[in-house]
C-alpha cells in the first residue's frame, strides 16, 4: 500500500526577460510511490525542483501535468479530506517570531483539535528539549531552537504523512544528529510515512530506505541507498590530498576521457575524482606534474551517495 | 460553527501578536486624541471669532460634531489600514501561511479573524474618544445608540472589503499596501470628518457625499446632534449594506484571484 504515488508530474515556470519570456520545467515527468511507513529521501542540489514537488504533495501549487495520489486522496482536489493526516516542515521561516515557543504550538494545536493539547505541547516541548524556552519568543531563540520547533508542531496531530523539506539545515551537527535520531525513532514506533529533501548525502544515507535522486527537475534515479552505491565500485573512486590547484587545471581533469566528475574541497584541499576505469589515473597524475601541483596521497574510496550523484550528473551537491 | 471557532483562533492569535508590544495601546489612541483635541481648539477659536457655523457644525455642538466623525472614522480607519493588510504581509514574509493553508483551517477565517481584531481596535479606541469627550468636553447626546452602533457596524463592514481587497492584492504584490495610505487620508479628507463638507463648492460637494463614508458620517451626526430616528436613516442604512456586500464580494473574488495565481506559481 502506497502513502504516496506521484505519476509524470510536470511544472513549468516562466522567468520573464527584457524582450521574451522564456519557460523552463522546474519538474519534468517525476513519478515515484512511497510505500505507508517508509523513510524516503529525495535527493538533490538547490534548485533541483525538490521544494517545488513538496509544494505540490502538498497542494499549495498545482501541477500542470501528472497525478499525484496522498493517502489515497487526489491532490490538490481531496485535500481537504487528508489535511488532518499530513504536517510539513519547510527549512525557511514558517514561526510567528512574536509568539512564544508555547504559542506557536498552541495555535496549530488548536487549529487540528488535538486532544488533551496542554499536554501534547509538554510532551513534544521535552521531546525537543524545548521545556525550558516555552515561555521565550521566538525571535529570541536559535535557529536550531526554531528547526525544533517546527518540528514539534509538524507532530502535533501525530501525522500519517510527514514532509520535512531540508529539516537540519543550518543546524549544528550534534542537533542535526539528535533531530536524525528522532526522526528514525519516529518511523519506527509510530510507522509515520516520511518524505524528506535534502542535499545532506550522509543524512539521507542514515535515515532513508529509498533515496530518489532529482536533478534539474527530473528524477535519475531510485533505489536504496546500498543499491545505488553498488553501481559504483570501490575502484572508481580516487581521493588526493593537492596543493596549488587551480580551477582551470581542475576543468581540464573533467575533460579526460573516462573521467565522470570531479569535486574539490577547498578547504580540505582534497580532490575526488570519479572514474570509469582505473587506468585514467596515469592521465590525472600526468596533468598534476605538468602543472606542478602538489600531491600528498591518492587512495582509492568507499562509494558514498555524493560520488553516486556525481557519477549520474558529473557535479558535485553543493 | 467551524468557521467561527476558526475565526476565533486566528483573532485570538493576532491579539497576542498585537499584545506582545503594549505601545500599540498608546499608538491606537493618541493619533484620534490628538485629533479631537486639535480639532476642538480651532473650530473653538473660529465658532468664537464670529463665524456662525454650517450644517450640523455650530458653536453649541462644534464637539458632538466633532466626536461623532472621529469617532466613526476610527472604524472606518482601522478597517482600512489596521490590521489586515499588515497581517497578510507578515504571513507572507514569514512564511507562515503555507503552513495555515496546508491546516485544517477554514480559509476564510484568516482574513474575518485578522477584521475582528481591527474591530475590537476600533472600540477600544473609540471608548477613549468618548471617555475623553464626556470627561473633558461635557459631550452628552440624546440619540439612539443602537442606531448609531447599526450604522457603525454597516460602516465597518464596507471598509473591512475594501481593506481587504487591498490586503489581498499586498499578498500578492507588496506594494499594494501603500494603497491603504492613500485612500485613507483621501476618504479622511473628503468625508468631512473635520470639517463641514457643505463649505465646498456645490458640485464638489455633491460627488463628496456619494462615498459611503460621507453618508455614514452625515448619519452619525443626525443621530448624535439631532436624535434622528430609523426612518430618517433607513436609505442610509440600505446604501452602506449595499456597499458592504459589493467590497465583501469584490474582496472574495480577488482572494480566489491571488489564490488561483498562488497555485500556479507558488505560496
Amino acid at each position: 500500500m502506497h502513502a504516496i504515488e506521484v505519476f509524470k508530474v510536470s511544472k513549468q515556470f516562466v522567468k520573464e526577460g527584457f524582450f521574451r519570456k522564456r519557460y523552463f520545467y522546474a519538474l519534468k515527468d517525476v513519478s515515484f510511490s512511497v510505500k505507508k511507513g517508509e523513510i524516503f529521501g529525495l535527493l538533490g542540489p538547490n534548485g533541483s525542483g525538490k521544494t517545488t514537488l513538496i509544494k505540490i504533495l502538498l497542494g499549495l501549487m498545482e501541477a500542470d501535468e501528472g497525478r499525484i495520489r496522498v493517502l489515497g486522496a487526489n491532490i490538490p482536489k481531496e485535500l481537504n479530506k487528508i489535511k488532518h493526516k499530513i504536517n510539513v516542515v519547510f527549512a525557511r521561516g514558517g514561526v510567528y517570531w512574536n509568539l512564544t515557543l508555547e504559542e506557536n504550538l498552541r495555535i496549530f494545536g488548536k487549529i487540528y483539535r488535538v486532544k488533551n493539547l496542554e499536554e501534547r505541547i509538554k510532551e513534544l516541548l521535552d521531546v525537543f528539549e524545548l521545556k525550558d524556552r516555552a515561555k521565550v519568543y521566538a525571535d529570541k531563540c536559535s535557529t536550531g531552537e526554531l528547526m525544533r520547533l517546527k518540528l514539534a508542531r509538524a507532530l502535533l496531530n501525530e501525522p500519517k504523512v510527514l514532509f520535512l523539506d531540508e529539516p537540519t539545515i543550518g543546524l549544528d551537527p550534534a542537533i542535526a544528529l539528535k533531530v536524525r535520531e528522532f526522526l528514525q525513532k519516529l518511523n519506527r514506533i509510530e510507522k509515520t510515512t516520511i518524505l524528506l529533501t535534502t542535499h545532506y548525502m550522509h543524512e539521507a544515507d542514515m535515515l532513508c530506505k529509498r533515496v530518489g535522486i532529482i536533478f534539474e527537475g527530473r528524477i535519475i534515479a531510485i533505489d536504496t541507498p546500498r543499491k545505488l552505491k553498488r553501481k559504483l565500485r570501490k575502484e572508481n573512486i580516487v581521493e588526493m590530498d593537492v596543493r596549488g590547484i587551480k580551477s582551470e587545471i581542475i576543468e581540464r581533469i573533467k575533460l579526460v576521457e573516462g573521467v565522470r566528475g570531479v569535486v574539490f574541497e577547498e578547504e580540505q584541499e582534497e580532490l575526488r575524482i570519479i572514474l570509469d576505469d582505473l587506468d585514467t589515473l596515469d592521465e590525472i597524475l600526468r596533468i598534476l606534474k605538468k602543472n606542478r601541483v602538489k600531491f600528498y596521497s591518492v587512495h582509492v574510496e568507499e562509494p558514498t551517495l555524493e560520488d553516486v550523484f556525481l557519477y549520474l550528473t558529473g557535479r558535485g551537491l553543493e | 460553527m467551524k468557521f467561527f471557532r476558526d475565526t476565533r483562533i486566528i483573532f485570538r492569535k493576532n491579539l497576542k501578536q498585537y499584545l506582545r508590544w503594549k505601545l500599540h495601546l498608546v499608538f491606537d489612541i493618541i493619533f484620534p486624541l490628538l485629533d479631537l483635541i486639535l480639532f476642538i481648539l480651532v473650530w473653538r477659536a473660529i465658532l468664537s471669532g464670529g463665524f456662525k457655523g454650517v450644517g450640523y457644525l455650530n458653536p453649541k455642538n462644534y464637539v458632538a460634531y466633532l466626536l461623532s466623525g472621529l469617532l466613526l472614522w476610527r472604524f472606518v480607519d482601522t478597517a482600512l489600514s489596521g490590521e489586515v493588510t499588515h497581517s497578510f504581509i507578515r504571513e507572507k514574509y514569514w512564511r507562515t501561511s503555507p503552513y495555515l493553508l496546508i491546516s485544517p483551517i477554514n480559509r476564510l477565517a484568516i482574513p474575518y479573524g485578522m477584521c475582528l481584531l481591527s474591530l475590537i481596535r476600533a472600540v477600544y479606541s473609540g471608548f477613549i474618544l468618548l471617555f475623553v469627550g464626556v470627561l473633558f468636553f461635557n459631550f452628552s447626546s440624546q440619540g439612539n445608540i443602537f442606531l448609531a452602533l447599526l450604522v457603525i457596524f454597516l460602516t465597518f463592514l464596507g471598509f473591512s472589503g475594501i481593506g481587504l481587497i487591498i490586503a489581498g492584492l499586498a499578498s500578492w504584490r507588496e506594494d499594494f499596501a501603500d494603497l491603504t495610505y492613500v485612500v485613507n487620508y483621501v476618504l479622511m479628507i473628503a468625508s468631512g470628518i473635520f470639517f463641514p463638507l457643505e463649505i465646498l463648492p456645490e458640485s464638489f460637494r455633491n460627488g463628496l457625499l456619494l462615498l459611503p463614508s460621507s453618508q455614514a458620517v452625515n448619519a452619525i451626526r443626525a443621530i448624535v446632534i439631532r436624535n434622528a430616528g430609523i426612518v430618517e436613516i433607513l436609505p442610509t442604512l440600505a446604501y452602506l449594506a449595499l456597499f458592504s456586500i459589493i467590497s465583501l464580494t469584490i474582496a472574495a473574488l480577488i482572494f480566489k484571484l491571488v489564490q488561483r495565481k498562488a497555485m500556479l506559481i507558488g505560496i
